[in-house]
């Protein structure tokens, strides 16, 4: 977790590095999102766990958007690269608050939640500040206006981070669930995302876009047969085909 | 000045949405099985697709007026007509496929038409199937739901100077978190503004007042700083 | 002002008709692939001893699944619709990516809550898993195709006065969230009331007690998914694409209309509301006529 936060703050201050590196850093944001949305809705939270997914990814995306905003406070300098930390801090701050109005007002019984809606709402903000600087080269405000959000290919980041982070626990739901799949799922849909934002970043830049399509390709294969293998190892049995088990 | 506009209309559209999704008729998973009453999906999502409906007629109308409830309207007939369809679309499909008499689960006479629901219920369900009750509350319901969505959207635009894109995915941004807010305060499922959760309605209210408060300090903050 | 002209006209009824493709088959994709609240059933019967050969496919519900597939679409067709293709390859491409990430999501979500139902003893086949995959690609392919195309007419073909400000990957994303939700709200009543449980007694709620023991056996040998959707194809996908299709239908016609009637556009404006809010009126009567009639034709609760 630790890891994660670190890298992924790291490829979004720095907004020099080539895509396919940021985009490591937003897979790993992905994962910890997801594994924090396993450690809530393993408690049971009884509107179902797309809910969860969409809270943090709403709240995240309008508190990354206050972080990209702090380029107008911090033009030049150190600044222009530390300001996206502000913005981070500013959305743990506002998750932390949801967490407690959800426990003290709401009364949601769950012991981890006021932490947890604090690192979901930093996983998404983080999330959508990579993308954005992937596909805009920089995460300014400005130009994140003119070439993420005018194009409207915001909406498709939105989704696919909030569905990266609820889809692998809602799909591997169940009591036999085990963490470590779980978590590789979470990677293959990051690939995913990071493989659209390469198909829209070719057309921009070939060198940059190609190679984040390779990366992600690479990441995306070993993630997918490595998730299917783990799953037709560990369930009951994988037969070709067969007839049901009839009760007695 | 705009500052405060700002401010009003985000948590007045928050209070709004809340207020919407608690008189959702939302009977969840089992709801899909008849075997409780409402529309047989997750109260965020129906309200969230109403006030989608909304918020696209709202944006449209915004650019032709800037009459803060010309807009707010839009929105909300827009998000009105969306569920008025699907409720009825599920009674047909109740009714006419699966044979079954809409009843509510928790009164035993409809509070507006005072038609008995008692003697029509399958024994060991939550009601099923949309009565006359929750169809009116989840007009009314997506009436409110809707004018917050387009609320927050005009503010936005008017007030904060986002780009349409840009407000568009913010307003829908802030519609979710108040939307989920809710849906933890009624666990998921409810009736109609007849049913005993929604005096719980409330704590919803707090909870949402302070949520968009927050999401208004970072709309402001993006306008502020981000020069728009 | 905006003056009416036929081909606004003719675009709001293609845009009306695509919905209702779109309806139909999106609720026809939830039943190829058991999706949304009815899955829970399928879910619970391994839970309780009732193994089956149903395609346990957990895509987080459909509004989010639906939002991601017609937003992945629209972006990628926006995409190349910049860059110089024509709309005709463009949106069947963006829908060909789109039915790509859905097989994926299908596959993964099935085989994990396959996998995560172990210690009842539910085994992974093969068959069903592979030959599922290609119905719920192609079914959600059209449904897909039809929603990006009425993004394109609504964000770049209307006329400049009644184009939509938002984006069409924006479009996308509004439109997908509200048919997924309309979807599992309307179509999925009849995979989940009726043919779940189709040996139980018609006519009435599922009580408690029946939940997860569903119909595992079809007309003819054991039932899987194919046999669910030609069932749910007589009523609740051409249901589910009615109500969308009438959804955009009256949506675009009650501004049509108020912008004939009304002379300023807060004239215009008002006049569509006022229509709609009539509209509404006029649904909710039939609505009370439609459970008067049910009370009256099926009577009071008879069974046990």
């Amino acid at each position: 977790m630790i890891i994660a936060l670190a890298v992924s703050v790291i490829t979004a201050v720095a907004t020099e590095l080539p895509p396919a590196i940021k985009a490591i850093g937003l897979i790993l944001a992905i994962a910890w999102g997801a594994d924090v949305v396993r450690t809530i809705t393993h408690y049971g939270i009884g509107t179902g766990v797309p809910s969860i997914g969409m809270l943090a990814l709403g709240m995240g995306m309008v508190g990354a958007f206050a972080g990209m905003s702090m380029s107008g406070f911090f033009p030049t300098g150190a600044g222009s690269y530390a300001g996206v930390l502000i913005g981070v801090a500013l959305v743990a701050i506002g998750g932390l608050i949801y967490g407690l109005v959800t426990v003290k007002i709401i009364k949601m019984e769950i012991p981890v939640l006021i932490r947890g809606l604090a690192e979901l709402c930093t996983a998404g903000a983080l999330v959508v500040i990579n993308a954005s600087s992937m596909l805009a080269g920089t995460w300014h405000l400005d130009a994140v206006l003119g070439s993420v959000v005018a194009s409207g290919w915001i909406a498709v980041i939105f989704i696919l981070s909030a569905m990266g982070m609820l889809h692998p626990y809602n799909a591997c739901l169940g009591p036999d669930e085990r963490r470590g799949r779980t978590l590789t799922l979470s990677v293959e849909i990051g690939a995913i995302l990071c493989i659209i934002l390469g198909i829209n970043l070719v057309f921009v830049d070939p060198v940059d876009g190609s190679l984040l399509i390779l990366v992600s390709l690479i990441i995306w294969i070993a993630s997918y047969v490595s998730f299917v293998k783990a799953c037709m190892r560990e369930a009951y049995e994988t037969v070709g085909t067969g007839l049901i088990k009839t009760l007695g | 000045m705009d500052l405060i506009v700002l401010f009003i209309c985000i948590v007045a559209g928050g209070i709004l949405t809340s207020i919407g999704v608690h008189m959702m008729p939302v009977g969840g998973a089992p709801a899909a099985m008849g075997t409780a009453t409402g529309i047989a999906t997750g109260v965020t999502m129906i309200s969230t697709g109403a006030a989608m409906t909304g918020l696209f007629t709202a944006s449209t109308v915004e650019t032709m007026t800037s009459n803060i409830w010309l807009v707010a309207l839009s929105g909300a007939v827009g998000s009105m007509l969306m569920m008025a369809f699907t409720m009825l679309g599920g009674n047909i499909i109740y009714i006419l496929a699966a044979g079954i008499v809409p009843v509510s689960g928790r009164v035993d006479v409809d509070p507006i038409t005072k038609r008995p629901f008692l003697p029509f219920k399958t024994p060991q369900t939550d009601g099923h199937g949309t009565p006359d009750v929750s169809y009116i509350s989840g007009v009314m319901g997506a009436f409110l739901g809707g004018s917050g969505g387009a609320l927050i959207y005009y503010g936005l635009v008017n007030y904060a100077d986002f780009s349409a894109p840009l407000a568009g995915i913010s307003a829908m941004g802030i519609f979710l978190t108040n939307a989920v807010l809710s849906a933890y305060n009624i666990g998921g499922t409810i009736e109609g503004f007849h049913d005993p959760k929604f005096k719980l309605l409330p704590r919803a209210l707090k909870a949402c007042f302070i949520g968009s408060l927050i999401c208004a300090v970072f709309a402001s903050l993006i306008s502020y700083a981000g020069g728009l | 002002m905006i003056t009416i002209t036929i081909a606004i006209v003719a675009l709001a009824l293609v845009v009306a008709f695509l919905a209702l493709i779109a309806g139909t088959f999106e609720d026809l994709e939830s039943d190829v692939g058991s999706q949304s609240n009815p899955n829970s059933q399928v879910q619970l019967a391994a839970q309780i001893g009732y193994v089956n050969r149903f395609f346990n496919k957990a895509i987080s519900g459909e509004p989010p699944s639906y939002g991601v597939y017609c937003a992945v679409s629209a972006g990628i067709a926006w995409l190349l619709l910049n860059n110089g293709l024509a709309a005709i390859l463009a949106i069947p491409i963006g829908a060909g990516v789109a039915a790509i990430v859905h097989v994926t999501l299908a596959s993964t979500a099935h085989l994990g809550r396959v996998s995560a139902q172990k210690r009842f003893e539910q085994p992974i086949y093969m068959d069903v898993f592979i030959r599922q995959l290609l119905p719920i690609a192609t079914h959600g392919f059209i449904a897909v195709l039809s929603i990006t195309t009425i993004c394109y007419i609504q964000a770049s073909v209307m006329p400049a006065e009644m184009q939509s400000v938002f984006p069409m990957p924006l479009l996308g994303l509004i439109w997908g969230i509200t048919i997924g939700s309309i979807g599992s709200s309307v179509g999925d009543v009849h995979y989940g009331t009726e043919r779940e449980f189709q040996d139980r007694p018609f006519g009435e709620g599922k009580r408690v007690t029946y939940h997860g023991k569903i119909t595992r056996y079809a007309e003819c040998g054991i039932r899987n998914q194919n046999d669910i959707v030609y069932f749910c194809a007589k009523h609740g996908g051409p249901v589910t694409g009615l109500v969308f299709g009438s959804i955009l239908l009256f949506e675009n016609w009650r501004s049509l209309l108020g912008f004939m009637i009304g002379m300023t556009p807060e004239a215009q404006v008002g006049w569509s509301i006022g229509i709609g809010v009539g509209i509404v009126i006029v649904l909710i009567v039939i609505n009370y006529l439609l459970v008067g009639f049910a009370r009256k034709k099926y009577g009071e609760f008879v069974g046990e």
